[in-house]
């Protein structure tokens, strides 16, 4: 367990040929099985990665039957789909998954050589689970193959054809081969039909023009028609072209990676996805996915109609407060800044007003670029997924509805086959955000959280509390340090990313962008205060001198020093997180405990988030309810006519139903007590002060993604940044563990 | 006994259902399909040679189409067939093959459910399963079954397959057998989530068709055709069951005061104990319903919701479902024990919840309870004369976490609690992904198969699971997403057994 062996075959038999992959410890081998030598490794992933396997006698087996096409013509026998076999192989203790496809070949026997691309594994319950995404994967990668391979093809039969053509005297060939007529023009009509079918397709490879004499051409038609003894096949790359064999091999070692990771990330993966491709109000932390927020729940509750949608997300747009700490407070403060060239702060994006026009459905995005990737259907030749008719591939199709539908209606029977919807959808493998479990396993695609551990145990409760109630609420952790020390502070800003709340963006590239700007591993520029709406944790140059107006609103960590100045922590919810009583065995295990907390502290938020949300929609209607006169209808959007809405922070005079009760401990909530009586409750009592901020902060996040989304949505420009200007007394605080 | 085909009678039916197959595949004539059947029969000696082994060597002076349509003549015989005990709605067929040392693959025997297969498509099915196996080492009858998945877009069918060591013929020969199940290609996903109960149930009958054709190879097909309908009513069952959309309001997340909490949290607690998997027992069918839609909201998958059932009529118990309700006063044992996980057993009428022992020893009573009903059936007993010993145990107490989750659920204004239940529930997975962390580093740093009683306490007390309860509510849901973990903690029984063996014989 743990590791994972990899081994990947290609071989080509007679007709066919294999590629394959062996799960723990890691490689993967490829072998061809040629039409004059039988079956033979091609190539493994990694290299030189089969190790003990035997892969000569796993070939053999694989190859040993036959996968063409027994139509009753050529081009039937030309186009043969692919197919895929799961079989157990005891003796090595292995499972492997075999994909079968073709490709097609002047020079082979029935123009075509079948190749096979296997993928092996020590765990014998991984493929059966996670069938699909290796079927999804495995056929994006023949797909690439074959759609090079068609274009050399097709280029081979026009240079044929063209080469007969100039041939004064067919009768030559015959003389020669000792063929009979017949049999030369049937080739010559084999070569017509395959060359009208690939006609159909695209139609934009340019031939090269070879000066080819009569008697080179007649030489290549005799080697090409007739196999000579002695004559080798083709290899992979000169079948599929060099661009496309390479495009191919990369995605060969892509999809390895990827089905490589244990199958419990697979599965978690899998089960994230319900909720991951809303999205518009995704949450994360750092790089992991935490939670969705959008209202795709409620689909679950069509009986409960108070549920809110999120076609009420216009409301938002009138509450893009930011709480007390961007609202009038910022204005204040910009006021006091003339002298400084300053954005405008988000409360004035408000008059950016949402047109009131019905929104498109939020939380489910037509098209995303970054789904391409990933979509069958975005493959420009016909894929075998595609040809299977009976499977739909959906991606819009709603999983969690899906999730609740009758099975039997989804079978149908046999005039309905248009209905598997659902589970064959193309899965979102985006790369900056994934699913948490990818870290702890340590198959992240970043390091972020690595070093939490020593981080723990290096400094003392205080200080790295005082670090982290920054990071969570948003406020703008600098660490300083000299030149020799780059390296070191940039592995802790590194490690800490893990704690800045973020948004998991709609596209990749947008993501990409936004991370890069959230973080500054080594700054050597000074930064202004505009700079505090995107960069949250920096490590910056001692020398580099901060800016008054600046360092008031930041929390300052002096790595030489190892001091802190920043708002002290006084909640609770961290305790858990840095008590040092607990022992954990390796980092993995801490950052598995980091994630449960994180997404305990989520499931407050979204409780909080909700509440707010079902508060305003309720308010909404009783505003419609008190006529069409009255001003709040006139201008429904505006911060302006609800003056009000900015200026305070949410829930503090909002109705707040009942959810005090959810943040209660188990100790204090009676099982027995009636669920149905609601009393009305202080909330802010019950949590401390500086866990609400944090909870405040990350509601904020959400919305403002919301609306954000929202404006994307109806085609207005994005809002700018926030910057939140915290004026929390600070402390000192010294690092007395050594 | 099933009824055996008259190959006269059958010979029109068997075209008339090639011709349809044909039509919808739009590929094959009418021709091209009696061609497939053999009744063209000019075709080269040499290529039926080669097909033999599964290669299909096209002649190049020959159009390939004048070749491809050739097919053995007498591979498939025409008394094979026999129809599929048990009505079925998917099983396109089931096939026993054997692969011949003269002719290569053969197809033995064909229980035809929903369709009668063409004898392209049998061969097909034939040569895939068995075309490889030729040659291996490990041909002796003890050797392991093999097990293969096939998905076939070219012939429409996808099929698992299970290869077998098994005497044969006059002299007992050492055979290469193959028992495959075959279904539409359309209906692979819904197969997919059911993989894991037909590959159990497959097992068992290949061990069934083993001991059959042992004793006795020439009576073996028609004994094991009767053998075949429990497997097929009950593979029925659990193919269509599946549970319409919860009505939300009524479960007891949003009326919890049809329950006493205290019971609520007993049922879920033993709920996710045994993985999920949970058998409501009563009188009234819309009141086990409607409890099977609230307890279906606790399951950490979605997919589980595709293999539970409401009360059915006539209503019985269906192993391996997830969830299920059957309207009865009590369940036996001996139908539990079917199961490959542990269940639960929650009574409405008198609100007592029980559940079978713990994963790792249920695994070793299933085991014995599989082995005493082969070895009845090899004896031709008429029942099993297995026994479990307290197979159920009641559940007193509900697990702190259950406790805390439905306090915090019953807290929620009622909009809420649906998204707030998912969200705990997926708490929960998190926390039980710590569990599995936790023990696999202990696991790698000690380079042990299975931990110490002190380093299980240890990780304990480090995750706050001091109760027994939450303890064995976390590795119920761990070994779902980890499986094996349960051995790694709480120990191998069959191991104690033997240890406990040793101990006994050198106290002597």
């Amino acid at each position: 367990m743990g590791v994972d062996e990899q081994n990947y075959v290609d071989s080509d038999a007679e007709n066919a040929s294999s590629l394959r992959q062996l799960d723990q410890p890691s490689n993967t081998a490829s072998s061809e099985f040629s039409e004059l030598e039988g079956p033979i490794p091609l190539f493994t992933v990694p290299e030189g990665g089969a190790g003990a396997f035997n892969v000569n006698e796993f070939v053999l087996r694989i190859m040993a039957v036959d996968n063409q096409n027994k139509g009753s013509d050529i081009v039937e026998n030309t186009s043969t789909k692919d197919m895929q076999v799961v079989l157990s192989e005891h003796k090595e203790g292995a499972t492997a998954y075999v994909h079968h496809f073709n490709l097609l070949d002047l020079y082979a026997r029935g123009y075509v050589r079948p190749i096979c691309i296997s993928y092996i594994t020590r765990d014998p319950k991984k493929i059966m689970c996670h069938f699909e995404d290796f079927l999804q994967s495995f056929s994006e990668v023949t797909e690439i193959f074959k759609s090079g391979n068609r274009q050399i093809f097709r280029k081979d039969i026009s240079l044929q054809l063209d080469k007969i053509d100039k041939l004064k005297n067919i009768q030559e060939v015959e003389d020669i081969t000792g063929r009979t007529p017949e049999t030369m023009s049937e080739y010559i009509t084999d070569l017509k039909i395959l060359h009208g079918g690939m006609e159909e397709e695209e139609d934009s490879i340019e031939l090269s023009e070879e000066n080819s004499t009569e008697e080179s051409a007649l030489k290549d038609i005799i080697v090409s028609y007739f196999n000579t003894p002695g004559a080798t096949l083709r290899t992979l790359e000169q079948l599929c072209g060099q661009s496309m064999y390479s495009k191919g091999k990369k995605a060969i070692r892509d999809a390895w990676r990827m089905l490589k990771r244990p199958a419990i990330v697979l599965a978690l993966e899998r089960e994230d996805q319900y909720f991951f491709e809303s999205g518009s109000c995704n949450l994360s932390m750092g790089s992991s996915f935490l939670m969705n927020f959008s209202a795709l729940y409620d689909n679950l509750s069509p009986d409960i109609s108070k549920s809110v949608s999120h076609d009420d997300m216009k409301s938002w747009a009138s509450y893009v407060t930011i709480g007390r700490r961007g609202g009038q407070d910022a204005l204040d403060a910009y006021r006091r800044q003339e002298e400084m060239d300053l954005r405008r702060p988000s409360i004035d994006t408000s008059e950016n007003t949402v047109s009131p026009d019905p929104s498109p459905r939020l939380g489910r995005r037509p098209e995303s670029p970054s789904w391409g990737r990933n979509n069958p259907l975005s493959l420009s030749t016909p894929g075998p997924l595609r040809d299977w008719g009976d499977i739909s591939i959906d991606s819009e199709s709603d999983s969690m509805v899906s999730a609740f539908t009758p099975v039997k209606d989804h079978l149908g029977g046999d005039s309905s086959p248009e209905t598997t919807h659902g589970s064959f959808k193309s899965r979102r493998y985006d790369k900056s955000i994934e699913n948490f479990s990818a870290n702890i396993w340590n198959v992240a695609n970043t390091t972020s959280g690595r070093g939490l551990l020593d981080l723990r145990n290096r400094y003392n409760s205080l200080f790295l509390r005082t670090v982290m109630f920054s990071l969570l609420r948003g406020r703008t952790v600098i660490i300083l340090g000299n030149n020799y020390n780059e390296t070191a502070v940039g592995k802790l800003v590194t490690c800490l990313t893990s704690f800045i709340p973020g948004t998991s963006s709609v596209t990749e590239e947008e993501e990409k962008k936004k991370i890069a700007k959230v973080t500054s591993k080594w700054h050597t520029k000074s930064i202004k205060l505009s700079d505090l709406s995107t960069l949250k944790l920096i490590g910056m140059k001692r020398d580099i001198t901060l800016p008054k107006v600046v360092e008031r609103y930041v929390t300052i960590w002096d790595y030489e020093a190892e001091t802190i100045l920043g708002p002290p922590y006084t909640g609770n919810l961290l305790d858990d997180l840095l008590s040092t009583k607990k022992v954990w065995p390796d980092e993995n295990t801490f950052l598995a405990h980091i994630q449960c907390i994180l997404f305990d502290l989520a499931i407050k938020v979204y409780i909080m988030y909700q509440s707010q949300l079902y508060a305003s929609t309720e308010k909404d209607k009783r505003s419609s309810n008190e006529g069409p006169g009255s001003p709040d209808r006139a201008h429904p959007y505006t911060g302006r006519t609800k003056p009000e809405t900015p200026q305070q922070p949410p829930g503090s005079t909002r109705k707040m139903p009942q959810i005090s009760k959810v943040f209660r401990s188990a100790s204090e909530s009676n099982l027995l007590r009636s669920p149905q009586k609601e009393t009305s409750h202080n909330w802010s009592k019950n949590i401390p002060r500086n866990d609400m901020q944090i909870i405040e902060h990350l509601v904020e996040i959400v919305k403002m993604r919301q609306v954000s989304w929202y404006h994307q949505c109806t085609g207005q420009p994005e809002a700018p940044g926030v910057i939140q200007l915290d004026y929390s007394p600070v402390r000192r605080f010294k690092n007395s563990r050594k | 006994m099933d009824q055996i085909f008259v190959p006269e009678q059958q010979n029109t039916q068997t075209q008339h259902r090639l011709l349809l197959l044909g039509e919808r595949q739009g590929k094959k004539s009418p021709e091209g399909v009696e061609k497939s059947l053999g009744l063209n029969d000019s075709g080269s000696t040499w290529s039926n040679f080669w097909r033999g082994f599964g290669w299909n060597i096209a002649d190049k002076n020959k159009p390939s189409h004048n070749i491809t349509h050739n097919g053995p003549s007498k591979r498939v015989a025409r008394n094979i067939f026999s129809v599929l005990p048990g009505d079925t709605q998917w099983i396109s067929c089931i096939l026993v093959s054997r692969w011949d040392n003269i002719s290569g693959p053969r197809v033995e025997h064909v229980w035809s459910g929903t369709e009668t297969l063409g004898e392209d498509n049998l061969m097909s099915v034939s040569r895939q399963t068995l075309c490889g196996e030729l040659a291996r080492e490990d041909t002796d009858e003890n050797a392991s079954v093999e097990s293969k998945f096939h998905l076939l877009p070219e012939i429409g069918y996808c099929f698992t397959s299970f290869v077998f060591t098994a005497p044969y013929g006059q002299n007992a020969a050492s055979s290469r057998f193959s028992l495959s199940i075959v279904v539409r290609m359309k209906l692979y996903q819904k197969y997919l989530m059911l993989h894991n109960i037909v590959e159990d149930r497959m097992l068992q009958l290949v061990s069934q068709l083993q001991t059959l054709l042992v004793k006795d190879w020439s009576t073996a097909i028609n004994v094991f055709s009767v053998q075949l309908q429990p497997f097929v009513t009950k593979m029925e069952d659990v193919f269509h069951s599946s549970l319409p959309p919860p009505l939300l309001s009524r479960t007891f997340v949003h009326h919890p005061s049809q329950y006493t909490p205290e019971f609520i949290s007993r049922v879920v607690t033993s709920h996710l104990q045994t993985h999920g998997s949970t058998i409501i027992i009563g009188s009234d069918p819309e009141r086990i319903n409607t409890f099977i839609d609230s307890l279906c909201m606790f399951n950490i998958s979605w997919n589980e919701r595709h293999r539970s059932s409401h009360c059915r009529s006539p209503s019985t118990f269906i192993p391996d479902l997830a969830i299920q309700g059957v309207v009865t006063t009590t369940i036996s044992e001996e139908e539990v024990i079917q199961s490959m996980l542990p269940s639960t057993v929650v009574d409405l009428n008198t609100f007592i919840v029980k559940q079978t022992p713990p994963f790792h020893e249920y695994n070793i009573l299933r085991k014995n309870y599989l082995r005493s009903q082969l070895d009845s059936r090899d004896k031709s007993l008429q029942e099993n004369p297995w026994k479990a010993q307290e197979l159920f145990r009641v559940v007193k107490t509900g697990a702190p976490l259950v406790d805390k989750l439905l306090g915090e659920l019953y807290g929620c204004p009622t909009y809420l609690r649906t998204p707030f239940l998912v969200q705990s529930v997926k708490l929960l997975v998190r926390k039980a992904i710590q569990l599995i962390r936790y023990v696999q580093a202990e696991i790698e740093r000690s380079h042990v198969r299975q931990l110490e009683a002190n380093t299980v306490k240890k990780i304990r007390v480090h995750m706050d699971l001091g109760q027994e309860s939450d303890f064995y509510l976390l590795l119920g849901i761990a070994e779902k997403l980890f499986p094996g973990i349960y051995v790694m903690l709480a120990g191998d029984p069959a191991f104690f057994i033997e240890l406990q063996f040793i101990e006994l014989f050198e106290s002597f």
